[in-house]
């Protein structure tokens, strides 16, 4: 029967110690050395946590492509032609609502989409978003809804009229609702 | 002749012996391990002066006669003894009751005000109760602590006593490892130990922190992590959108993580006060980030080096 002998001394955390392991019947000793490793002990003596709280608040942008100063946009040369189109982005971080309002429009009054004179005179128009016809209820109409960075293309469509000699315009807000 | 040694034996017995009124015994009573609060030994950052009953009794073994006691740290001339140990040494003191401030000597160096006086016929017992205390805060590492208190009965007025018992009676404590923490900004409250850092509307920049109060009696580590990894996540998650922060101890930036990370090692005692650690939160780039309500939770855990 074989009978080792282990002997361990000086082994101590982050500290080098040495081993002598010996057998009995044999006269050399193997020797080497070992390094013992810091160990986080399992428990903690006392714990404590920070909690970190915080809001990002909801932000929204639009911005037409092709028209500078912002969402107000005069449409009176733009549909004389016929056909106007202008591409609408929208950025943000949220659920965003993109509305195109009439509050400020003359065609409010008169429930229909319509660019006026001041005489009073006017042509019917129509709006589309991204090839949709726009439905207009309460005097909004929704573009889109999205919690994603959007694009699309307004196009405003007015009926050809080759006796048009005034000027006639109407006045469209774009809103972006950020929640 | 053999008359004559039984007279001799008849006469040395019938001989006075030495002048001994009264022969008296001390036997303790109480355990002398000191127990603390809860039983817990000495707590080196507990504020409270714990007092511990020390009991026994004197007996007159012999004969009848006023004696008064004496007791107090062993070897001391002024009442406060000492409590040896590995860590240090813890001062105690002998009382005639708890929250009494006048402290005990044993031995010869007792005035009358120090000593308690009594009567016994023979073969009566009397009990008796002390106190001692070991002072709150004395700051020593853990380990074991021993003294001696000495207890002496003396027959006689004091100051005229004659020596009849006296009593060696070892003290001991165990003095554990603390290492504690706290959010308190006043004295220390370990129990102190969740801090809200708030930031309501987050721009990138905004910076908010608390000290961290820690205290121990033999060194100490100091450990973070973060449940998110290091962002602030949405608490109702509608995409994988992260509110970067960057997290600095001491004025050092830390890449905390899931992971403990450790970002303090002390060694040694602190006062108990403790030392105090700064924790700062600076936002990150917030463009792009989702809307909503976001939190962390950084655990902080400390240990005692051991």
């Amino acid at each position: 029967m074989r009978r080792f002998a282990l002997i361990v001394r000086m082994i101590r955390a982050n500290q080098t110690g040495t081993v002598v392991f010996r057998k009995a019947a044999v006269t050399s000793a193997a020797v080497f050395a070992m390094t013992v490793i810091t160990v986080k002990p399992s428990a903690a003596d006392s714990s404590a946590s920070i909690a970190l709280r915080g809001i990002v608040p909801p932000r929204a942008v639009v911005a037409f492509a092709n028209i500078a100063g912002g969402a107000a946009i005069e449409l009176a040369t733009a549909v004389r032609a016929g056909t106007a189109m202008i591409d609408l982005t929208t950025m943000g971080n949220s659920v965003a609502r993109v509305k195109m309002s009439l509050i400020a429009s003359a065609s409010a009054q008169k429930r229909t989409l319509a660019l006026t004179t001041a005489d009073g005179s006017s042509i019917p128009y129509q709006v589309r978003f991204a090839g949709e016809d726009l439905q207009f209820i309460n005097g909004e109409a929704l573009l889109r809804q999205a919690s994603q960075d959007g694009f699309g293309t307004l196009e405003f469509i007015a009926p050809q009229a080759a006796t048009v000699t005034k000027n006639y315009s109407d006045h469209l807000i774009v809103v972006v609702t950020a929640k | 002749m053999r008359r004559f040694l039984f007279l001799l034996i008849i006469v040395l017995c019938d001989a006075p012996g030495p002048a001994q009124a009264c022969a008296l015994s001390i036997e303790t009573t109480s355990t002398t391990s000191f127990a603390g609060a809860a039983g817990r030994g000495y707590d080196v950052f507990d504020p409270t002066t714990y007092f511990q009953p020390l009991t026994f009794r004197v007996r007159a073994v012999e004969g009848t006669c006023p004696f008064y006691i004496t007791a107090g740290p062993a070897n001391s001339a002024t009442g406060v003894g000492q409590l040896l140990g590995t860590g240090g040494t813890l001062s105690f003191a002998v009382y005639r009751e708890a929250n009494d401030a006048q402290v005990l000597r044993a031995g010869a160096l007792a005035t009358a005000a120090e000593v308690l006086t009594g009567r016994l016929k023979e073969k009566e017992t009397a009990s008796y109760q002390l106190t001692y205390a070991i002072p709150p805060q004395q700051i020593v590492a853990a380990g074991a602590f021993t003294g001696d208190v000495e207890i002496a009965v003396y027959e006689g007025n004091v100051g005229s006593g004659v020596l009849r018992a006296r009593q060696i009676v070892p003290l001991s404590t165990m003095v554990a490892a603390v290492t504690e923490l706290s959010f308190a900004q006043g004295q220390f409250d370990p129990n102190v130990g969740v801090y809200l850092l708030n930031f309501n509307t987050m721009h990138r920049g905004d910076i908010k922190g608390v000290t961290l109060h820690t205290r121990s009696n033999g060194g100490y580590r100091i450990y973070l992590r973060s449940v998110n990894g290091g962002v602030m996540r949405q608490l109702v998650p509608l995409d994988n959108s992260a509110v970067p922060y960057t997290l600095s101890v001491d004025g050092k930036t830390i890449p905390i993580t899931d992971s403990d990370i450790q970002v303090v090692s002390f060694p040694g005692a602190t006062s108990p006060s403790g030392n105090a650690h700064r924790v700062d939160v600076l936002i990150g780039d917030i463009a792009g980030v989702a809307a909503g309500d976001y939190a962390d939770l950084i655990s902080i855990s400390i240990y005692s080096f051991r």
